[in-house]
């Protein structure tokens, strides 16, 4: 157990450092991060200055070297656009974001579990087929669209909600309820296909046999199973919503998190801050995949001991 | 259970054969089937299509709305965008870059990824722990935000948007396809075609790529709508297609300053992406079940199903 | 204790799987039954419908599968009806599988496994059904029962699982127990103990016993009676002695002869040539007919009924093993 959570540690810090390479080679060697900070009238004094204050103007390893290491304080530099430390911002924004984040997650989640297993109890038939069709739903429906959809429909045309913005809890809905929409579509999708495997396998059939209730045969048997792979995929989405989803939902409802920043640092052409904002977010991921893994070794006992 | 007591011997017909068959037979992959028709289809004749050039401004004809709402018409029949130009057209020219796009990034994605996956499950060794532990560690990339630093950087534009989409879904080709090969290199025919002495190239053709066509091109189908969702919202986002192409993502985006008093462009184009996703997947859904033969039998099963006979 | 009612009737019972590619009649016309205290053994191959049976033992045929004639009753109350059924199964009629770990769920303990049996049927609380859980364990020669409640499946060998099964089918005192070749998935010296704790339980306890086995082997000592099973149909019944020694039907003979001795090599069990037949397209004519050595025109073209013989058994056979009784049948020509 220790030498396995030691293991998908250094994998984890493996992932941490190649995003952090991957960045500075996409910021630093195929990009120009003067080219892109500076407005288009700069001269090239103005160039010098920037540079100088980056360090791009030294050896490509050193810039590495340096950049490492103050990425793993988490020292990512001034952001351009606020003049003050990148990583300040982001953990300011980084609140609202896990908000919306876990209560768009924990919905779609616990919806698609529950729809799921309803439509593997009867597989075929109109309850099963109209969930199917529900999952399938969620999984097409570009979230950028539908979240304005429902700007269009309940905040535009019945003003239940606000159109944007956050701080009450009726402005947490519709982002929420569109973050959730892939999540529950997925889940759906992924436990009803493990339930009818679970519902088929010997040792349900054999509970079945025992006379054990539906009821129990359904939660305490085949779901216990089938939980297995929803808790995969349930990691998938958390990491998708998180530097997917997020992005764009926020950039919709102007929600202040972590992707509508990323967003912002874009449009500023602040480099720094962007960087922050995938550094930071890559950690989470890694740390998401970990929790993913222990919660396995306490579903399936045989985990352990592979 | 169904235990009738009855002695009617209801025996239920053996279904027809034929994939092509099934998918006509059930009205979702039925619909997927027209839905990518019709995208191929507009896409291609585009030009002959759109009544109108999608690109024509007309400022005295800004905001019209479409057909179905007071004051709309049939001369713009879906209505026209704040610089007077035709959402109907605009919508079927888009389809060309809904089409392009994931046809290049599935098809880069494909070739490499399933590359990799051959190479690693075919020579197994450190050669597969190697990929396969950089395969993982791309996994576990913050996807979109990592593809929108990289368009923020480079510039978007659209090979750059196709090869970054590609860079998102390549390791999905290489593990079905490493999980694919050693499967297939567990059976018996491999092993005696490697002890007759068959080149590690002729093994591969002849006795891998075989069962290798069926998944993939199921994978290929899901991931082509994937791909059009991240262009969509890419688009969206600003940093995908630009303006003068036409992209239907990117059409939903300048319509989000007149949801107020334009929503017809928001909700037209949006839901020309959320047709031909939905159609893709539907139809990838059927495909997936064709290519399974388990999962065949066990959907015949479910329809071999009377009515109100059913378990527990 | 040994009344005159069966426990178990099965009357003219019908079964079928519609497949993709025809309706398989997977049991035909196949009445029996087993009276309290009875041990039964239901010997055919692989497909001949014997599993089908046990499960219908249970009231348990899944979809697609369908019950299209004849009935089941459970002392004399029709299990078709899923309530009746659900009541019974588990309590008064237990199920031993083929393959133990497939029978237990791999992610839960064995404790956990025994326990809500006892809860279901018996009402038991967490403790008492614990401590019967242990006695149990202990009964069918599990050591350290205490420990292995809290075990997981997989750490357990697998006549140790098959050991875990039988507690738990006898965990709600069943008059019944039904075992679907208990030791197919068993190595063979496994087999014999798991077979001889079976016998020794069935006895002890007195409970009625259905045996289904491919292997007549298995059945030799363990049985009173005999169902010998073919394409979905008895073929052969009677006493074990009678069957063991004067088998009538070609194919119970045939059986015999591929049944493996002690000494004997696997040899003798492919024997039998030829397959079974597709049960799809059965109708005229015996089903063994292609495979029998004693076959004529006359068999491929009129199907046998079972009838009884002279020994107090049945058969369905136009050209039986030992002529002493033959039925009049019809020379062609």
């Amino acid at each position: 157990m220790g030498r396995y959570v030691l293991k998908r540690l250094i994998q984890a810090a493996l992932v941490v450092v190649s995003v952090t390479v991957v960045v500075f080679v996409v910021t630093r060697l195929i990009g120009d991060p003067v080219a892109v900070m500076l407005p288009l009238e700069a001269t090239d004094e103005n160039r010098a200055v920037l540079e100088a204050q980056l360090g791009l103007d030294r050896p490509i390893l050193v810039q590495l070297g340096d950049y490492m290491a103050d990425a793993v304080r988490f020292d990512f530099g001034d952001s351009l656009w606020q003049r003050r430390p990148a990583i300040d911002i982001v953990m300011e924004r980084l609140p609202p974001t896990m908000v919306l984040v876990l209560s768009g997650f924990v919905l779609g989640l616990l919806l698609g579990a529950v729809i799921g297993v309803v439509a593997a109890i009867r597989p075929g038939r109109w309850m099963d087929r109209l969930f199917v069709l529900l999952g399938v739903l969620g999984i097409s429906l570009p979230q950028f669209w539908i979240g304005l959809v429902l700007i269009v429909f309940f905040s535009v045309g019945l003003g239940w909600f606000p159109t944007s913005g956050s701080g009450s809890l009726r402005h947490l809905v519709l982002p929420a309820v569109v973050l959730a929409l892939p999540i529950l579509g997925r889940i759906a999708l992924v436990t009803r296909s493990s339930m009818i495997d679970e519902l088929n396998t010997p040792h349900v059939k054999d509970a079945t046999a025992r006379g054990l209730s539906r009821a129990r045969i359904v939660v305490a048997h085949a779901f216990r199973g089938a939980g297995i792979a929803t808790i995969t995929v349930a990691g998938w989405e958390l990491v998708g919503a998180l530097a997917g989803g997020a992005v764009v939902v926020e950039t919709v409802y102007a929600w202040p998190g972590i992707g509508f920043t990323a967003m912002q640092a874009i449009e500023r052409h602040d480099i720094i801050l962007l960087q922050g904002v995938v550094l930071v977010i890559a950690v989470i991921v890694v740390t998401i995949n970990i929790l993913v893994d222990v919660t396995y070794t306490l579903l399936d006992p045989r985990v352990k001991f592979d | 259970m169904s235990a009738t007591g009855s002695t009617d011997h209801q025996l239920v017909r053996p279904p027809s054969h034929g994939w092509i068959k099934a998918v006509l037979q059930d009205p979702s992959a039925l619909f997927g089937v027209v839905v990518l028709v019709m995208l191929v289809g507009v896409a291609l004749f585009a030009p002959w299509i759109a009544p109108l050039d999608p690109t024509k401004q007309d400022l005295g004809a800004r905001l019209l709305p479409p057909f179905y709402a007071d004051g709309g018409s049939f001369e713009h029949i879906l209505g026209t965008d704040q610089l007077g130009r035709d959402v109907f057209s605009r919508i079927i020219h888009g389809s060309r870059i809904s089409l392009t796009i994931p046809l290049v990034s599935v098809t880069l994605a494909g070739v490499f990824g399933t590359a990799v996956g051959l190479l690693a499950g075919y020579r197994g060794g450190r050669t597969d722990t190697i990929i396969m532990r950089i395969v993982d560690t791309l996994f576990s990339f913050p996807g979109l935000l990592l593809a929108l630093t990289i368009l923020a950087v480079v510039g978007p534009g659209f090979w750059t948007l196709a090869i970054v989409l590609s860079l998102r879904i390549w390791m999905v080709f290489a593990r079905i396809t490493r999980g694919l090969v050693l499967s297939a290199r567990e059976a018996e025919y491999v092993d005696a075609a490697e002890l007759i002495g068959a080149s590690p190239a002729r093994i591969m053709l002849r006795h891998i790529a075989p069962n290798l066509t069926a998944p993939l091109s199921t994978l290929a189908v899901i991931e082509a709508a994937h791909v059009i969702l991240s262009e969509a919202a890419l688009s969206f986002l600003g940093l995908g297609i630009q303006s003068p192409q036409i992209s239907w993502g990117l059409d939903v985006a300048i319509g989000r300053q007149y949801v107020f008093s334009a929503p017809w462009l928001i909700l037209l184009p949006g839901a020309a992406i959320a047709i031909s996703v939905l159609g893709i997947n539907l139809l990838a859904g059927r495909l997936r079940i064709a290519a399974d033969p388990q999962e065949s039998a066990k959907r015949f099963a479910a329809a071999a199903t009377v009515p109100g006979a059913q378990s527990g | 204790m040994t009344g005159d009612r069966p426990l178990l009737e099965i009357r003219s019972l019908e079964v079928v799987f519609p497949t993709p590619g025809g309706t398989v009649r997977a049991v035909r016309e196949v009445s029996l039954s087993v009276n309290p205290g009875e041990s039964v053994g239901i010997v055919g191959e692989s497909g001949s419908g014997k599993s089908t049976i046990a499960r219908a033992a249970l009231g348990l045929i899944e979809l697609p599968g369908r019950i299209v004639g004849g009935e089941v009753l459970w002392r004399g109350r029709s299990l078709s009806d899923e309530k009746i059924a659900r009541r019974y199964r588990g309590r008064q009629i237990s199920l031993v599988s083929q393959d133990p770990m497939a029978s237990l769920n791999p992610i839960r303990t064995i404790g956990v496994q025994m326990t809500e049996v006892m809860a279901r049927h018996l009402k038991l609380g967490k403790q008492q059904a614990r401590r019967r859980a242990g006695d149990l364990l202990e009964k069918v020669g599990i050591p350290e029962p205490g420990r292995r409640l809290d075990q997981y499946p997989f750490e357990l060998s697998g006549g140790m699982q098959q050991r875990v099964v039988i507690a738990i089918a006898l965990s709600c005192d069943p008059l019944m127990l039904i075992a679907d070749e208990p030791t197919t998935a068993l190595d063979v010296t496994t087999q014999a103990q798991i077979l001889r704790l079976i016998s020794s339980l069935q006895k002890e306890l007195g409970l009625a016993l259905m045996l289904i086995t491919h292997d007549l082997g298995v059945v030799a000592g363990a049985c009173d009676l005999l169902k010998v099973l073919y394409a979905g149909e008895i073929v052969e019944s009677g006493t074990a002695d009678a069957l063991f020694h004067h088998p009538r039907h070609p194919y119970t003979a045939a059986l015999l002869g591929a049944t493996p001795r002690l000494d004997g090599t696997t040899e003798r069990l492919r024997i039998i040539n030829g397959q079974p037949p597709d049960l799809r397209s059965v109708d005229i004519g015996c089903s063994f007919s292609p495979r029998c050595p004693n076959s004529t025109s006359y068999c491929e073209s009129e199907h046998p009924v079972l009838e009884p013989d002279s020994r107090g058994g049945m058969f369905a056979c136009w050209h039986p093993q030992n002529h002493l009784d033959a039925r009049s049948v019809p020379r062609e020509g």
